[in-house]
């Protein structure tokens, strides 16, 4: 404690004309995500539906990142991981290769100290064979079932409330090609119409990674690794790279959104705090005055980041910035 | 009125960041999401905040493995929550197609989330009166822990916490109270006004399988609601009062 470990970000992105997060697919018809937002009209309430990209498909793009980050950097990521499939050791069957094929079970009649070594070999042996699951935690439900849970977490990325019924999602009608020479053949399936939903919005979410809890264990809080600090590292850049790129969502190779970030804040703090929700317009604000609360009653340390403020121009900036504060505090 | 006695209070007032995500358990094919948080979530996001000091998320006891919840809870003697503005549940549905290993496989599914979204401002206020065994050191401890609290429930579910309050309240016996926080409904107690009640798991029973815990029903009044009740017991503060 006493360290500067906790990173909160909220994000505010412009996206023009994308596909970021598909559900169903109904027929030739494939759906983007939308959720609910309630308005008054007429003094009475009314629910809109409006696009949304779900935390989970962020996610998704964070650990993918986070694999690649983490190799570059000589850390160890498992099999599945590295494939950008996220099962974690959910069983014996995905546990097994962190273990050399043998996964610590218990005993027939197993007691209570058993229990609890056999629970931390496990939780152990994951971390240390994978850093996307020490940082992005698992289930391992089999017997005794071992749960360490997610050091980051993200929000769903919404459209902000100033803006969100001016948020849009549209089909646009696609076809696929019909051959013009050759030999007809009827009934082919050749040409075929379909529509996939665009969105378009500035949306808004926040992230937070608790860089203390990277490489600790959940069971007894002691220190499971010797490369903590190169975890730590490859954490904090496997953000900065989904930022820098914009590299997440799906159906990037065809509906890569047109805009980028507009806004952007970051706290660096001993403790959690989190930033205020981008989808409110005073989240800036809110976010430095809170901060600054908690740093007068606690008496902690704690750094604020702001695009667009104090020389901090592109969000490779704030993020470079963070990274640098990181480094300084000794924590990655 | 009867005898008073004080206990110490946390306040925290918490900005959803648009959804709420907060599982019926034990869970079903067709997941339900609850529109209030009930209080084992709120104890819950709370303890997160204060495992951290020493990493140490769960705890062994009775041969069982238990969150850490289970240990905070004994600093708490009440847990109530009071939300502005309703949530709206709603699930896509999913089509999920999976090639593997030369199958193709198909299957539909609904996650329900609850989402605090819209043109009005949400606001989750959660209250813990402190059990007489915080002490003030522990207080302070509990009061930062609710600054750091950043998730209510599950997965993607993240809050801020936009203010949090301290200070002594009393323990008192009345007939009648108006109040804007959730409480347990109890027999012979009448109620005055609009309010959902939801059958929930009783934050104060093992939390390690709240499947089987003993459950509760939660009043959650929209607004504030008026409650009779022959000497019920109250929690009296400087920004309200809440049935115990
Ligand atoms: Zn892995």
């Amino acid at each position: 404690m006493g360290v500067l470990s906790f990173l909160s970000l909220g994000v505010r992105f412009e996206a023009n004309v994308e596909a970021l997060n598909m559900v169903e697919v109904s027929g030739n018809y494939a759906r983007h995500r939308r959720v609910p937002y309630i308005i008054t009209e007429g003094g009475k309430p009314k629910v809109v539906y409006v696009p949304a990209v779900s935390g989970e498909s962020l996610a998704h793009a964070y650990q993918e990142l986070l694999a690649e980050e983490a190799k570059s950097l000589n850390l160890p990521v498992c099999s599945y991981c590295s494939a950008g499939e996220f099962l974690k050791s959910m069983d014996e069957e995905h546990a097994s290769e962190k273990f050399g094929g043998k996964v610590p079970k218990l005993s027939q009649r197993a007691k209570k100290e058993e229990l609890i070594r056999v629970v931390n070999e496990i939780e152990a042996g994951i971390v240390r064979g994978c850093v996307v699951e020490d940082v992005g935690g698992f289930l391992y439900a089999e017997k005794p079932p071992v749960k360490r849970t997610s050091r980051f977490a993200v929000s769903y990325a919404l459209p902000i409330k100033s803006m969100a019924t001016y948020a849009t999602l549209e089909p646009q009608l696609h076809a696929r090609h019909a051959r013009t020479t050759g030999e007809r053949r009827e009934g082919a399936a050749e040409q075929m119409i379909y529509y996939v939903e665009s969105g378009t919005a500035i949306y808004a979410f926040t992230f937070n990674l608790d860089l203390a809890g990277i490489g600790v264990s959940s069971y007894s809080g002691a220190q499971l690794v010797e490369d903590v600090g190169k975890r730590r590292l490859a954490a904090v850049r496997a953000l900065y790279r989904m930022l820098s790129s914009q590299g997440f969502g799906a159906k990037l190779s065809r509906f890569f959104p047109v805009g980028g970030i507009v806004s952007l804040v970051a706290t660096l703090t001993e403790r959690p705090f989190t930033v205020t929700s981008p989808i409110y317009d005073d989240f800036a604000t809110s976010t430095r005055q809170r901060l600054e609360r908690v740093k007068a009653t606690f008496g902690e340390k704690a750094l604020y980041f702001e695009m667009g403020a104090e020389g901090y121009r592109t969000p490779e900036d704030v993020l470079s910035a963070v990274i640098e504060a990181l480094k300084q505090e000794g924590t990655v | 009125m009867g005898a008073a006695f004080s206990l110490r209070y946390v306040l925290a007032v918490l900005r959803p960041h648009g959804v709420v995500s907060l599982r019926v358990q034990p869970q079903s094919k067709a997941r339900v999401s609850l529109k209030h948080p009930p209080p084992s979530s709120l104890l819950g996001a709370l303890s997160y905040s204060l495992a951290r000091e020493d990493g140490r998320e769960v705890v062994f006891r009775d041969g069982h493995v238990e969150p850490r919840s289970a240990e905070f809870r004994d600093l708490i003697e009440h847990v109530a929550v009071a939300v502005s503005g309703e949530g709206y549940s709603y699930g896509s549905l999913y089509k999920i197609n999976e090639y593997y290993r030369g199958e193709a496989l198909q299957a539909v599914t609904a996650l329900m989330n609850t989402f605090l979204y819209g043109e009005g401002d949400f606001a989750i206020k959660a209250l813990f009166v402190l059990s007489g065994r915080c002490d003030g050191d522990c207080a302070r401890l509990v009061e930062r822990a609710a600054w750091g609290i950043s998730r209510l429930g599950s997965r993607e579910s993240l809050v801020s916490v936009e203010r949090v309050s301290s200070g002594v309240g009393r323990v008192l016996a009345v007939d009648e109270v108006e109040t804007e926080y959730s409480f347990e409904w109890r027999e012979g107690v009448s109620l005055e006004g609009s309010y959902d009640v939801v059958f929930t798991a009783d934050w104060r029973s093992v939390l390690g399988n709240i499947a089987s815990a003993p459950r509760i029903r939660v009043v959650y009044p929209r607004g504030r609601v008026r409650v009779r009740g022959k000497g019920m017991k109250v929690f009296q503060f400087d920004e309200g009062v809440v049935v115990l």
